[in-house]
C-alpha cells in the first residue's frame, strides 16, 4: 500500500512527491522497481490523482488505485484505512515520499516473509528534518522498538514503512505512529533509506541515491574481476 | 464482518472488451453518428436514457437475431469472466442495454441481471419499454447482511456507485469517465488488478 495522496506542501513543489524526479527517475517509478515481485500493489491518491493514476498505470497496469478525495485534510492512516475497508489482512505500509536502497528492501521483504504474522517497523539512521524517532532495545537476536518520540533520542528514526495488519491501524484519526504505540514494543528492522518532506531532504535524497548507484555498481565490477584473474 | 459481498458489474466496456451499440451500428449506414452519440453519452454529455432511446430507434433496421449475433461473439474481459464464473451467484450484470439484445452474454455469465427491456416481433425491434437505472439494480441486491460491490466505467453508472457499498471504476477498455472515477473509492485499470481488489473485499 503506497500512501501517494499527500500534497507535499512542505517540499514546495507543484507536483505530488511521488512524481519528484532523482536523476530523472521520479519517487513512484523508483518504488514500484522494488515492488515488482510483490503480486498485490495499491497506490493511495489524492493531489492531482490522475497524473499519478496515469503513470502509474503505465509502468504496472495491474496496481490498483485507492481514492483519498479528503487528501487535504486527513493524515495517512485515513488513506491507509481507506485502502483496507471491508478487508482483514496482513500489508506492507509505504509512504510515497521514500527512497530505498534496493538491496535493503529485500532483506526487508524477507524478514516481513519470515514473520509473517508478526508486525515489522522499518528504521533507518535518522537523517530527515523532523523524523519520528523510536528508541529501540535488543533482546536476543531481536531489534524491538520501545517508544516513539518527535524529540530526537536516538540515532534511528522510523522509515514510515511497516508490515502490518488492518488491525493496527482500525482506530483514531492520528499519525500512524501515533496508532501504533499501543501495539509496542514492535519488531524493527533497520534499511538504508531517505525520505523526502523538504528541501534540503530531496538534496539529501539525491546525494544518498548517488552513493547507493556508485556502491552498486562497484559491486557488479568486482565479479568480472575475479574471473579474469581466474582465468588467467 | 462476515457480510456477504456481492459484485454488481456494468457490461458495456466493463466486461465486454468493446461497446456494443458501435458493434451494432457497423450493419448500419449510421456508424459514426452512433459512435459519436456513445462517445458523448459515456462522457455525460447527454443524458444515457435519451440517448439510449434514441440509438435503439437508429438500430431498430437491424435485425435482432443479427445484434444476438453480433452479441454472442462480442469479446469480454477474460478475468473478469472467470471471476463471474466461480460464483455466479454472488455477482450481477446491470446494463442499460436492452434484454432481448445482449441475452447471448447473459447466457455466458450465467448469473443474474438487471437490464433495460424491449419488445420485438418478427425479429425487428418494437420500442423500449423500460430503461435500467443502475440504482435500482443496487437496491434490489442490499440488505443488511450484504456488502454490494459495484463495477463500472461511465456515467450512467455514477448513481449505482452512489447507491453501492463499494464502488469501482474500471479503465480496463477505455479510461472511465470522469464522473464515474470522481464518484468510485477504487480504481482499477486491468482485469488482473480488479479481480484482486474484488477478491480482497
Amino acid at each position: 500500500m503506497i500512501a501517494a495522496a499527500g500534497l507535499g506542501s512542505r517540499l514546495g513543489a507543484a507536483t505530488p512527491k511521488c512524481l519528484v524526479k532523482i536523476d530523472g527517475v521520479t519517487l513512484i517509478e523508483r518504488q514500484l522497481e522494488l515492488l515488482q515481485d510483490v503480486p498485490e500493489v495499491r497506490v493511495i491518491v489524492g493531489f492531482r490523482e490522475r497524473d499519478v493514476m496515469d503513470l502509474v498505470s503505465s509502468i504496472r497496469p495491474d496496481v490498483v488505485f485507492v481514492r483519498n478525495p479528503d487528501f487535504a485534510h486527513t493524515h495517512t492512516i485515513h488513506s491507509l484505512r481507506r485502502a483496507l475497508q471491508h478487508s482483514s489482512r496482513w500489508f506492507l505500509a509505504l509512504d510515497g515520499d521514500l527512497v530505498i536502497e534496493p538491496t535493503s528492501f529485500r532483506s526487508f521483504l524477507a524478514t516481513c516473509a519470515a514473520t509473517a504474522e508478526d508486525p515489522v517497523l522499518a528504521i533507518g539512521e535518522s537523517g530527515t528534518e523532523d523524523g519520528v524517532f523510536v528508541q529501540t532495545a535488543t533482546v536476543g537476536s531481536d531489534l524491538l522498538i520501545t517508544s516513539f518520540s518527535r524529540e530526537r533520542c536516538s540515532g534511528y528514526e522510523w522509515s514510515g514503512m511497516a508490515h502490518l495488519h488492518s488491525n493496527h491501524i482500525a482506530e483514531g484519526d492520528r499519525f500512524v505512529f501515533e496508532t501504533l504505540v499501543d501495539s509496542l514494543p514492535m519488531r524493527a528492522a533497520v534499511i538504508d533509506a531517505a525520505e523526502v518532506d523538504t528541501p534540503q531532504d530531496l538534496q539529501r535524497a539525491r546525494s544518498v541515491v548517488r552513493d547507493w548507484e556508485r556502491a552498486a555498481r562497484s559491486i557488479t565490477i568486482e565479479p568480472t574481476i575475479d574471473l579474469w584473474e581466474t582465468v588467467r | 464482518m462476515t457480510r456477504r459481498t456481492v459484485y454488481c458489474f456494468d457490461l458495456d466496456g466493463t466486461i465486454t472488451d468493446a461497446e456494443i451499440l458501435p458493434l451494432i451500428a457497423a450493419e448500419t449506414d449510421l456508424e459514426d453518428e452512433i459512435t459519436a452519440l456513445t462517445k458523448s453519452t459515456i462522457e455525460g454529455a447527454i443524458p444515457f436514457d435519451t440517448s439510449f432511446r434514441l440509438r435503439c430507434r437508429l438500430l431498430a433496421e437491424v435485425p435482432v437475431s443479427r445484434v444476438r449475433e453480433i452479441t454472442s461473439t462480442v469479446p469480454l474481459n477474460a478475468d473478469i469472466v472467470r471471476f463471474i464464473q466461480q460464483r455466479p451467484d454472488d455477482c450481477a450484470i446491470a446494463t442499460g442495454n436492452l434484454d432481448l439484445w445482449v441475452q447471448p452474454i447473459l447466457d455466458r455469465l450465467g448469473c443474474r441481471a438487471f437490464t433495460s427491456t424491449a419488445l420485438s416481433a418478427d425479429d425487428v425491434l418494437w420500442g423500449v419499454t423500460d430503461t435500467l437505472y443502475k440504482a435500482d439494480a443496487i437496491e434490489a441486491l442490499q440488505d443488511d447482511d450484504t456488502l454490494v460491490v459495484a463495477v463500472g466505467d461511465g456515467m450512467n453508472d455514477v448513481p449505482m456507485f452512489e447507491a453501492a457499498d463499494v464502488a469501482v471504476a474500471f479503465g480496463g477498455v477505455h479510461p472511465p469517465a470522469e464522473a464515474a472515477l470522481d464518484a468510485a473509492d477504487f480504481v482499477a485499470m486491468n482485469g488482473a488488478g480488479l479481480c484482486q481488489l474484488l477478491n480482497s473485499l
